[in-house]
């Protein structure tokens, strides 16, 4: 089931009807119920899937913690961690190394035809795969007691709001909301759906009006003008921030309308002077992860290395991150350029310091924001671009036409599609600024009601007039 | 060795790793409270106090430590 | 204070959704796009409605008594064969017109199909393509040109959903709800209610576009009254890009099968158009690959009938005027083989 679905609106209004009409002690069996049928929607696979992981993640965290010597625990745990991880490659990456391996095979001079193009990709099978591994190594590392209670930890596992596309939920953050008495709170529901809303706008305005242009030109590259290329590489990063900030609101939203909080995964991305704070800013449930389980653990084994030391664990940790959104060598690529970016970073950080002194602070936070993007813009071509050839071809032809037409670099998108598309981007960039500085959703509160009812009526009514309908999938969903 | 001097060299360990000679940390100092104490410069960090004090922590040891005065009685325990 | 929150935020939303539900019970009474039951009688009044549905939903209606086998398919162009003038060319034919608001081949691919597999006989085929309807060959949900659920197999909530969605977007609800109220049709309404009545045959689904009463008026004075919906061409017209591709092979392969299986008398028309650009060569070369290549009638590009303005209503539709010489020319030299006519 996806979020922007009538389906999906249907079985969420269902659910919060019941929620807080149902007695108390009933409601953590309605959420599991929704649970299963938003998994079960479009495969009962995927269900089975997701309850069984949920099993053995649960049956996995109490064994670790039964386990009185330490060498124990760490076999136990290493067993459990490993059957985790053969579950996603075995479901995400078969293809890919039997690909691989394949082509090792033949190139030292023997036959192998690889059979298995794809497995079936499960929904959500990255997320709660590391949702569980965060869980395992909490457990390991003494940080969280193993969760004895099955239904909490199922509900834990596959709340529908995170379930798809994440935020990935640390057990410290999540375990105790679930263990807690949910009062019906106004505010919070309120906020929630004023949040919901927002998520629509993002997806439905921005996200689908973008991928709508952008989606064919990074599909056959070759039948574009290298101006087209430039401007599609330069918008898409804005594309997929909408598409996935969009979906976050909406899954942030829904979960506070229910009186649970999810953890953010976005904040203000695109104000980040390097790319080290980029990723303290983009999805950030993720990067944390990886910062948690793999960057941190990684650095401090090799900390004698010192620089070398560090650079290493950057340069696996996001490799990794790459590698987590797909099986390609492109999605390498994409990680090991953020690593590098990275590494680079901290190496010129005192000489960076300097220039900061002797340049107007001013200009060198614009430059640095702006080489962020671009930076981070030119990596997603791996990301977005299948294949490598095609990337190869944009980054050739990407200063093919400086003196391209208006006509050209708008894709076909009417003139009016265009205003309506710039209008809505400036206006959620111009929201998220005044988020941050101001509690303006608490003055808004303050506004008599009519002035607060025709603001929902203008969102509703701009969300419908402008936004873009066509059933396309949030981008993480292939995740 | 006493809590105060193990908390002073850390001082100058700090000092000297960040770059940033007006840091002053006190025993509930966090992260939070320093801005160039980050994921990157912890693991400097710790090298440096490890390296310095001639002792070794374990990951899950750091991990635990909730503010600078558990660092450096855990260091004050390590010396003994 | 738990239950009293509770209660006011049900009673806030119940009061914020009243227009919804209000909105929704007027959608259901009403049923604009004529989609939630059956009619007897479809009118393009006053909302246009989906031509391609309404069209098909005559065909369901009366093919038992009528026993339809001859049919035009193609996008709105197919305006200028009124079956009463293909008719005559036809033997002992019964005629319907099945097109669609911009109608795509795939769109044509699925009803062929549908055609074939309601055990209909095929006897004639008028078929209509051009640039635009041969690149399109992915469906399409949008309530304009969503495919009849008899046609595409969609479950009908699934239809359903396309139209309720439709009826509230302010693009559509806003000209309409102004229409209902005042009954005066304003500019900005275009595309979605009607101007002007056009007489829409319920058996044959042919129409009379308007324009042609108020051509029938002013004469020559019509193209100078709506000189500026007709462009000036370029000097040196491209020819169109080529769409053909190996989708398009396919549907077009597996609608020629179906027209030998029937036997059937089937024509292809690529339209006359006002920018005078031709369909691509190895376009063309295609279609004379996939189908009999006399049956082929290439009218794209320059010539006498694109040269003629009076030949049009405006750069996209041509009059029944120029339909009929181009029949009078397909079946009167069909005896006498020729080969496509390349008029270029």
């Amino acid at each position: 089931m996806i979020f922007n679905s009538w389906e999906f609106a249907s079985l969420f209004v269902l659910v919060f009807g019941i929620f807080y009409a149902i007695a108390p002690q009933l409601r953590k069996w309605v959420l599991l119920a929704a649970s299963f049928v938003f998994i079960g929607f479009n495969h009962w696979g995927y269900l089975i899937l997701a309850i069984s992981t949920a099993f053995l993640t649960y049956g996995s965290g109490i064994l670790v913690d039964k386990q009185k010597e330490d060498k124990q625990r760490q076999r136990v745990f290493t067993l459990s961690l490993v059957a985790h991880l053969l579950i996603l490659i075995f479901f995400k990456y078969f293809g890919f190394l039997e690909a691989n391996l394949g082509t090792l095979i033949n190139v030292l001079g023997f036959k192998w035809n690889p059979t298995i193009t794809k497995v079936f990709l499960p929904l959500g099978i990255s997320f709660y795969i590391f949702q569980s591994i965060s869980y395992l190594i909490e457990v390991y590392w003494e940080e969280q007691e193993a969760e004895t209670n099955l239904q909490d930890f199922m509900l834990y596992m596959l709340f529908f709001m995170k379930f798809l596309s994440g935020p990935i939920e640390r057990p410290g953050d999540f375990l105790p909301q679930i263990k807690e008495k949910k009062k019906f709170d106004y505010d919070k529901v309120n906020y929630g759906l004023k949040l919901i809303a927002i998520g629509l706008f993002k997806k439905l305005i921005i996200a689908n009006h973008l991928a709508g242009a952008l989606n064919d030109v990074f599909a056959s590259v070759q039948d574009f003008s290298g101006a087209q290329l430039l401007v599609a590489t330069l918008i898409y990063p804005i594309q997929l921030y909408a598409d996935f900030s969009g979906y976050t609101d909406i899954a942030i939203g829904g979960a506070a309308v229910l009186g649970y909080k999810l953890s953010p995964n976005f904040n203000r991305p695109f104000i980040a002077q390097t790319i080290t704070d980029f990723w303290r800013r983009w999805h950030m449930s993720l990067s944390f992860w990886v910062k948690d389980y793999i960057y941190e653990p990684l650095a401090f084994k090799k900390r004698n290395w010192g620089i070398w030391g560090i650079s290493y664990a950057l340069i696996i940790t996001f490799i990794l991150l790459g590698l987590w959104h797909g099986d390609s060598w492109n999605f390498i690529i994409y990680g090991a350029i953020q690593g590098s970016v990275i590494i680079y970073e901290i190496s010129r950080s005192s000489w960076c310091a300097k220039w900061n002194k002797y340049l107007s602070g001013k200009w060198f936070k614009t430059y640095s924001i702006i080489r962020t993007y671009v930076i981070f813009a030119v990596s997603l071509l791996f990301f977005k671009v299948e294949k490598l050839t095609d990337v190869l071809y944009v980054f050739r032809h990407l200063f093919d036409g400086i003196r391209a037409t208006y006509k050209e670099i708008n894709f076909g998108m009417t003139d009016h599609n265009v205003i309506v598309l710039t209008c809505a981007i400036v206006l959620v960039f111009i929201y998220e600024y005044a988020d941050s500085k101001w509690d303006i959703w608490g003055k808004f509160e303050q506004k008599p009601i009519a002035v607060r009812w025709s603001v929902y009526y203008l969102l509703i009514f701009i969300i419908f007039s402008c936004g873009d309908f066509g059933a396309t999938d949030f981008i993480y969903l292939q995740f | 060795m006493e809590l105060d001097q193990i908390l002073e060299e850390v001082n100058n360990i700090f000092r000297k790793v960040l770059n940033n000679s007006t840091i002053n940390l006190t025993e509930i100092s966090t992260a939070e409270d320093v801005d160039e104490w980050d994921s990157l410069n912890n693991i400097r960090l710790i090298t440096e106090v490890e390296q310095y004090f001639n002792v070794k922590f374990k990951l899950r040891e750091i991990m635990k430590l909730k503010n600078v005065g558990e660092l450096c009685t855990s260091v004050q325990t390590k010396i003994a | 204070m738990n239950k009293k929150n509770l209660s006011i935020f049900t009673r806030k939303i119940f009061i914020f959704l009243i227009p919804v539900f209000l909105l929704v019970a007027w959608y259901l009474n009403s049923d604009p796009f004529k989609v939630l039951h059956t009619y007897k009688c479809y009118e393009n009044k006053p909302i246009e409605l989906n031509q391609g549905y309404i069209s098909w939903q005559s065909f369901l209606s009366n093919r038992d008594s009528l026993k339809y086998d001859s049919f035009i398919l193609g996008n709105s162009c197919t305006m200028a064969y009124p079956t009463i003038i293909w008719k005559p060319f036809l033997v002992n034919g019964i005629p319907i017109r099945l097109n669609a608001n911009n109608e795509s081949l795939y769109g044509i691919y699925k009803k062929i199909k549908r055609l074939d597999q309601s055990g209909v006989s095929l006897k004639n085929v008028l078929l209509l393509l051009d640039h635009s309807t041969l690149r399109k060959v992915v469906k399409n949900k949008s309530h304009t040109r969503i495919l009849h659920p008899d046609i595409s197999g969609m479950e009908n909530t699934e239809f359903q959903k396309e139209f309720i969605t439709a009826f509230f977007n302010p693009n559509f609800l806003i000209p309409y709800i102004d229409f209902r109220i005042f009954n005066t049709y304003r500019k900005y309404m275009r595309g979605v209610v009607m101007e002007k009545d056009d007489h829409r045959n319920q058996l044959t689904n042919d129409i009379i576009n308007p324009r042609e009463f108020e051509i029938k008026k002013l004469e020559e004075g019509y193209w100078v009254k709506r000189k500026k919906e007709f462009p000036i061409r370029e000097v040196d017209i491209d020819d169109y890009s080529q769409v053909i591709f190996n989708k398009q092979k396919k549907m077009l392969g597996e609608i020629c099968e179906i027209l030998k299986k029937h036997n059937t008398d089937y024509q292809i028309i690529i339209n006359p158009e006002w920018s005078q650009k031709r369909l691509n060569r190895k376009d063309l070369s295609e279609l004379q690959n996939i189908f009999e290549a006399d049956r082929i009638h290439n009218f794209s590009g320059k010539n006498i009938y694109t040269d003629n303005k009076e030949f049009f209503y405006e750069k996209s539709h041509y009059r029944p005027l120029l339909g009929k010489i181009i029949l009078q020319k397909i079946y009167n030299n069909k005896c006498s083989f020729t080969g496509s006519h390349n008029l270029n």
